[in-house]
């Protein structure tokens, strides 16, 4: 599956199926990244609960 | 919204009435408008900033306590730097990327429109809880804008709320980020891969990126903050086993990244300016991609060179000073392409050319003020000295504000439709750059001399530098007044712009007429 948008000349329906597919990628990588940035928050306080962890 | 309200003209909704006119833009999903709110509310932010600025540049005007307390300054100093990062500089570059990206890539919108919508509209809200501690006993936050404990745990009324306002100024980067990645991986037209894209939308994927793994770690630091101050654990209070010095390597684990999402930007749209004045192709687009992802890359394990004297191990300071001296060699790279692309280019200087010149003069001043404070033995002289405050305000000024004012005058005919007043424009340019440097400049000479910075007294030796230094930041807030009219006047009228603007300019946005209609690229084009 291509991750560029239906050609200029396509058909409607193709490029409004094309659309809802693109849409629907977009929010599941949305959650993904969102999750990674939520991980990265949650993991540095756990980080700090643990003393000495960095160097100095 | 009744339909009778409304005048539609080219798909731009028009509504008559003051209610439907706040409602347009406290509701729009649309890339265009979101941007411009963006690019509005940064330049007011660059003026409350500014103001606070002017405040602490009088206040050391002369020796001796003249206009504001010394708790007063601290807020200044503290609040001045908040307001620049979160308030002005993030969110012009955030505005840059919402006009901009979709129209390089051409996608008709962002990926995610409702969700650029709330990351907009969490910033004045956020700015709005950070300014509203003025007015409350003690005062706005002090501690500097990096909240070092324990020193920030003594702020008193403000501290929840300044820790509230990082948190959703945080939510809102995060969100854009998220937005302008997905926008990218998934909206570009047929035949535009990721090698056929704009510096710019490159430059930003990158930035974005950054962004996503930096802010929810400040977030992390703050909110330990708070729980350290109001729930009684001692992530950071040495008194209950806690170590402030962690808290430091954790803000600046996200502190330098922060550094480069506000230049990488600046970087993508000097990639754009000057082969469009020089009439050349970007020389070594491929070398420049990867050496911005190199760059992104170093900034993420070089964050303790901002804390040499607190005492690391030998081992600890040795890594981080080459790691970060290492970040010359992609920065090397990008200031020799810029080079060669004006290299026999037929160059002509236009306000955005002189912007992006002087940029690459300037902020190479701020690099090798780097490469000076990132050796450690001589750091040791430099750290908390007013070199550094002439070092970041180096790479930041006349590097990513400059990188916005190129931005914004090569941009503003095709956001406005008319030609902004180029007579205007240069006495904009040659005011800031003179006086960006007569302010700048001397706080080298005072830093190497001794100078401490964050404070509002000074001894008398230091005096005529400081003097100098007013006057050039007065000169230089003045003559932001001249873009502020430049833009007002551009929007009023002018001289039409055509659909290219620039002899030199190439890529989607210059396709599409000047101004941009209010939705493009409904049809994708294809490219070649």
């Amino acid at each position: 599956m291509s991750y560029a948008m239906a050609p200029a000349n396509g058909s409607d329906e193709r490029r409004d199926e094309g659309n809802d597919q693109r849409r629907a990628r977009a929010r599941r990588n949305a959650l993904l990244l969102g999750l990674l940035a939520a991980g990265f928050y949650v993991g540095f306080i756990l980080l700090g609960a643990l003393k000495g962890i960095f160097p100095g | 919204m009744s339909t009778t309200a409304i005048d539609v003209h080219a798909g731009h909704h028009h509504p008559k009435g003051v209610l439907p006119w706040i409602m347009r833009w406290v509701t729009t999903t649309n890339h265009k408008d979101i941007g411009t709110m963006y690019l509005v509310f940064a330049l007011s932010m660059f003026f409350v900033g500014g103001l606070m600025a002017m405040v602490i540049r009088a206040e050391l005007f002369q020796p001796g306590l003249q206009f504001v307390d010394p708790h007063f300054f601290n807020q200044m100093t503290t609040v001045h730097a908040l307001i620049m990062i979160f308030g002005a500089v993030m969110p012009a570059f955030a505005g840059f990327a919402n006009w901009m990206v979709p129209l390089m890539i051409g996608a008709p919108d962002m990926a995610l429109p409702r969700l650029n919508n709330w990351s907009f509209w969490l910033l004045p809200f956020a700015t709005l809880l950070l300014l509203m501690t003025f007015l409350f006993p003690g005062g706005a936050p002090a501690s500097g804008w990096t909240m070092y404990p324990p020193l920030v745990l003594q702020t008193g009324n403000a501290f929840p709320f300044m820790i509230f306002a990082v948190h959703l100024l945080g939510l809102s980067s995060i969100m854009a980020a998220i937005n302008i990645i997905v926008t990218i991986m998934n909206m570009r037209a047929p035949g535009m891969s990721l090698m056929k894209m704009p510096m710019f939308a490159w430059t930003w994927l990158i930035t974005a990126y950054l962004m996503i793994l930096a802010m929810p770690v400040l977030a992390g630091a703050v909110t330990m903050l708070l729980t350290d101050q109001f729930f009684g654990t001692s992530f950071f209070t040495a008194g209950g086993g806690g170590d402030p010095v962690m808290y430091q390597h954790i803000f600046w684990f996200f502190g330098h990244p922060e550094v480069y999402i506000i230049i990488l930007p600046a970087f993508g749209i000097v990639s754009q300016v000057i082969p469009t004045f020089s009439r050349k192709p970007l020389f070594g687009y491929a070398a420049m991609v990867y050496a911005t992802a190199a760059i992104a890359f170093l900034s993420l394990i070089v964050w303790a060179h901002h804390m040499f004297t607190v005492g690391m191990p030998l081992g600890g300071q040795l890594f981080f000073m080459l790691t970060t001296m290492i970040i010359a060699i992609p920065t090397g790279v990008k200031v020799f392409n810029w080079t060669a692309t004006m290299w026999r280019g037929s160059m002509t200087f236009e306000t955005p050319m002189l912007f992006a010149v002087a940029f690459l003069f300037l902020f190479t001043i701020g690099g090798f003020s780097g490469l000076m404070v990132a050796i450690v033995p001589a750091d040791f002289q430099y750290h908390d000295s007013y070199f550094v405050v002439a070092h970041f305000h180096y790479v930041l000024v006349p590097g990513a504000v400059f990188g916005a004012f190129a931005g914004a005058y090569y941009w503003l005919p095709k956001w406005t439709g008319h030609m902004y007043d180029e007579r205007l424009g240069k006495w904009h340019f040659w005011l800031t750059a003179v006086f960006v440097n007569v302010t700048f400049f001397p706080q080298h000479f005072l830093g190497l001399a001794g100078m401490p910075r964050r404070i509002p007294d000074y001894a008398v030796q230091f005096a005529d530098f400081n003097m100098i230094s007013s006057i050039g930041a007065f000169g230089f807030g003045l003559a932001q007044l001249i873009f502020v009219w430049v833009v007002i006047k551009c929007i009023r009228g002018g001289e039409k712009a055509t659909d290219q603007v620039w002899e030199g300019a190439e890529g989607l946005e210059w396709t599409v007429p000047s101004p941009a209609p209010h939705h493009t690229f409904d049809t994708p084009p294809v490219i070649k």
